[in-house]
Order: C-alpha cells, then structure tokens, then sequence
C-alpha cells in the first residue's frame, strides 16, 4: 500500500523544564530499554512534565504550571516557573511575593523548609541571584525575632525575679533604692494589658 | 474593588459542590471574600450536637494573609475568648499560602475536638479548664446547649 501524505498539521506543546529525576526515570523506564532509540531524554522529560503539568498546580495561585499567576497574563517567559530544592514548584512571582512577607520566616509553604532554589536547574539560573537576596534578607529578620523573643522572656524572667527579690526586699530596712525601679514595670505591664488586642 | 483571583472562585466552587463533612461556607452576596461559616460541634466532645456560627473574611493580601475567622455562636472553650476570637497558630504565625479556606475550618473544628489550655486565650476559661475538666467540660456541654441550638 503507498501512502501519499497531501497536507501536514503541526502541532506545538510546552512544558517547563522542572527536571525531576526524569532522566534517571527515563534510563529506569522498561519501555526505554525495550525501545532504545524511539524517544530521546528529552522528548521523554518533556513528555512527563507535560503530563504533570498539567495535573499539577503551583501551591500559592492553585493554577497550572503552564498558566499564570494571578497578576500575570501571558504564560510563558513573563510569568515563569521556579523548581525548590525541597522539589516544590511555583510561579515565580507567587514565591516571590510569599518569600517577601515577613509571615513567611524564609519557608516553603508546602513543607515548612527554607525555600531555596534547586541548583543546576536551567529555569532557575536566571533568578539565583534574587533568590539569594531573599534568603539572607529573611535570615537576618528570623535571627532579630529571636533576639527580640529572647529579651522579652529575659525581661519576663526579670520580673518574677523582682517579685520574689521584692519580698525579700519588703521585709529587710534601708532598700528603698531598689525599690523605686520596681512599681514602674508592673505599671508598664498593666497598660499593655489595658490596650492589648483592640477590637476590630 | 479589584477582581476576585481566580483562586478564590474555584475554592468557592469546591466548598459548595464537595463540602466538608459538619462544614459549611457561604460567601455573601455582596462581598465574595465573607463568607457565613458554620461548624458543628465536633462528637465525642462537649460541643456535640452544637452549630456554631462563624464569619471568616479573606483578606486583600489571601493568600499570602491568613483568612480572618471569629465565632458569632457564644462558645466556652480555652482558645476562644468571649469576643469570638480563636487562638490558632495556623491563623497566625503559622499560616502558609498553601492552606486554604477549608482546611482552616477543619483546623477550628478541630480545635473544638481538643481544646488546649496551655496556650491559652481566654484565660478564666483556661484556667477552669487546668483545675477542674470536668466541671469545665460541663459548663461547656451547658453553653452548648444555650447558645448554640440547632435549628
């Protein structure tokens, strides 16, 4: 039988390159091994990725990879995609934003881990940089919360102490100087209640 | 006002055509980012048989600012104070993009199942809770019963 072919309709997909273990899945794949040459490691990671592309949403936006993220309209080199070490992927600009608030302590919003860039990830190179700002900038404010956290409870751990020093106080004579520092805190403390939480 | 994210819209979808068990969400008419909330008491605990009224409010940041959410029902637990609020880490410090408006309830419901005095936010409750858990579960099964009726 002779075919002749009379017209040719291409058809275009792309997918990020999240490389994920794709190629050790692809060397793995029985199908490969029973069929060396039909498709290549690319073809094969392009294929997977595209499969779960399309299944899988970024985190943040809940929209697909491929798509875009809530600000963005065109898919594609505007609005790209990052891979995490922790293999959580998420629109650039979602990530981005999250990693900038000071809520998100630097983590992943899916495991709670420092969000840091895959290395060796070609989608990733372009942002490594950025990337790196946000780390060190989201370290610095995570050790000023625990110093602030320490010197609160250092502060806390003072007044109980002043309270039990203040009986000891009370009852001996001439330590009126001591005496003087300590009405001030408690006052202190009774306005912070009075003000705390106001109502929305 | 700016446009609801699409986000938003299909979580809403998703609470409407496959809610959660003793859960329902209702955004309000004129502002899709309220919604009326309500949760039924959780069994096995002192809550049991009870609806509870919530409002939850997706913030203009959401989801990169936790949704806000307060009891309407007046309600006897040590996490909650008598203005409604709920002290949960997951509303607060603990919040994460990836959490949404569902799983949020299902934390408070759970938070209804074990109530936990030692972070406490209303603390004569808590403190009743500490000395006397029995006496407190009572006096809460009592509200229960009081304030948070079904209908």
């Amino acid at each position: 039988m002779k075919v002749r072919v009379k017209e040719v309709y291409p058809i275009f997909a792309w997918s990020w390159d999240t490389y994920t273990e794709s190629t050790d899945l692809h060397n793995n794949d029985p199908l490969h091994n029973k069929y060396p040459n039909k498709i290549n490691n690319e073809t094969y990671t392009f294929l997977k990725n595209y499969r779960n592309d399309i299944d899988d949403v970024c985190g943040i936006c809940r929209v697909s990879y491929n798509g875009v993220c809530p600000n963005c309209k065109m898919p594609g080199k505007s609005c790209p995609l990052v891979v995490g070490t922790c293999n959580h992927n998420f629109h650039y600009h979602c990530i981005y934003r999250w990693l900038d608030t000071v809520n998100s302590k630097g983590l992943c919003p899916m495991c709670r881990q420092e969000f840091t860039l895959k290395p060796d990830v070609v989608i990733n190179a372009k942002h490594t940089q950025k990337f790196m700002e946000l780390i060190s900038k989201n370290r610095e404010r995570r050790l000023m919360m625990e110093r602030e956290e320490r010197e609160l409870n250092d502060d806390l751990n003072m007044d109980e102490e002043d309270e039990v020093t203040r009986d000891a106080i009370d009852n001996a004579a001439g330590a009126t100087e001591a005496w003087t520092q300590v009405p001030q805190d408690i006052s202190d403390e009774e306005e912070d209640m009075t003000y705390d939480d106001p109502i929305e | 006002m700016a446009s609801l994210p699409k986000r938003i819209i299909k979580e809403t979808e998703r609470l409407v055509t496959d809610p959660v068990p003793g859960i329902t969400a209702e955004p309000h008419d004129d502002n899709l980012r309220y919604f009326k909330v309500t949760i039924e008491g959780p069994a096995g605990s002192p809550y049991e048989n009870g609806l509870f009224h919530l409002e939850l409010y997706l913030p203009d940041d959401y989801p990169m600012e936790a949704p806000k959410v307060r009891f309407l029902t007046k309600i006897y637990h040590p996490n909650i104070d008598r203005l409604g609020r709920i002290c949960l880490d997951i509303l607060k410090t603990n919040w994460s993009p990836a959490l949404q408006i569902r799983t949020v309830l299902l934390s408070v419901q759970a938070l209804l199942a074990s109530p936990n005095p030692n972070d406490p936010l209303a603390n004569d409750v808590a403190e009743d809770w500490i000395k006397n858990e029995t006496g407190a579960k009572a006096k809460a099964k009592e509200w229960t019963s009081l304030y948070a009726k079904k209908e």
